[in-house]
Order: C-alpha cells, then structure tokens, then sequence
C-alpha cells in the first residue's frame, strides 16, 4: 500500500461526505481543461448533484490525489467513494449506459432525459 | 512536452504482447494523443485496471510530460 501522506485523510472526508466528487481542473463554470470538461457536462446532462474541487488551487491535493488512486491524471470521478474512472472511462461509461447502471446501484439521483 | 510517436510506441508494444496499438497525433504538436489498444490480455481486467496498464507503461509521460492524452483500451478491435 502506498505510504501515507497528510493529504489523504482530506481526500478520504471529500469522497465519504459528498455522494459524487469530483476533481477536476477549474471549476464547473470555468473548467481550465477539456477532458475535466467533459465530465462536468455529463455529470450536469444527468442533473446529478456532484461537489469539485479544482486541483489548480491546491498543488498538495493535486499530486496526492493522484498517488491516493494511483491514477496519474485529472479529472478523477469518485461515486460513493469508489474511484470511477477519468474523461475516458466515464465518457465510455456514459454512451454504454453502464453509467446509469452504476448511478443505479449506488442509489444516486439523476434525470435521464431521453434524447 | 511533445514526444515522437516512436517512443511511445517503444513504451508500450513491451506491455501488450501481440496487441494492436494504434497512437494518433490528435493535433500534430506532438503534444496531444489518442492511445488505442485492442489486447485480448485485458479480458476480466476492470477499465480502470486497463488503463492503470497504459498508465504503468508509459510511466511519467501519462502523468506529467505529454499535455493531453486520450486512451481506449478493448479486447478486440471492433
């Protein structure tokens, strides 16, 4: 297990206190890179309730987050602190449906609007 | 930082033996990347553990050096 950083015990409390987090670069209004943009928009088409945290302020949470899960890229997605996945994933989650079967399982509000 | 598609290429055909591994220049700034990987090793792997794979392989080029990079990873070409 990788060692234990300070760092950890704050991503711990964000991803067991808010349902869906997510880490991204920016913020839902502003996001400063396409791919942290990308899951913003199907987050917010499924009307999902999500907190952020923009990396970009944080220089200690930016490289800890990704030695926490081992995931050496932003946007990271965290469904009931469980790590989902990046743009690509959830992107390829989301067109597979296996996005709402997820958000089913775990008993998360969303909309699907049918369109 | 760009980086030749060779090297990415000498990074990952290693990991993925008898994989077919497609890397496209997304921009043509040597900068930007899509990865694909159609390897049957990848079967009862998760997608994260898939792309974990990619990641271990290219090491600190995913995480640092190359500006975007878009990765696909499945068991057979479609």
């Amino acid at each position: 297990m990788t060692d234990e950083l300070p760092i950890f015990k704050q991503i711990r409390a964000d991803i067991e206190q808010n349902n869906v987090m997510l880490y991204i670069k920016g913020t839902p209004e502003m996001p400063q890179c396409g791919f942290s943009g990308v899951v913003i928009k199907i987050l917010k088409m499924l009307d999902i309730e999500f907190k952020t945290k923009n990396i970009l302020e944080d220089p200690e949470l930016r490289e800890g987050i990704k030695i926490f899960s081992q995931w050496p890229t932003l946007p990271q997605l965290y469904i009931k602190g469980e790590f989902i996945g990046g743009a690509d994933i959830v992107k390829e989650l989301y067109q597979s449906g296996e996005l709402i079967k997820i958000l089913e399982e775990k008993e998360i509000n969303f909309l699907h609007q049918k369109n | 930082m760009p980086i030749e598609k060779n090297e990415l290429l000498g990074l990952l055909t290693p990991h993925f033996e008898g994989a077919t591994i497609e890397v496209v220049d997304l921009v043509g700034d040597k900068d930007h990347y899509k990865i694909s990987i159609f390897w049957s090793g990848f079967s009862g792997m998760s997608k994260v553990l898939q792309h974990k794979a990619v990641y271990a392989a290219l090491g600190d080029v995913a995480g640092g050096k190359l500006h975007a990079l878009s990765i696909e990873t499945k068991l057979q070409k479609d």
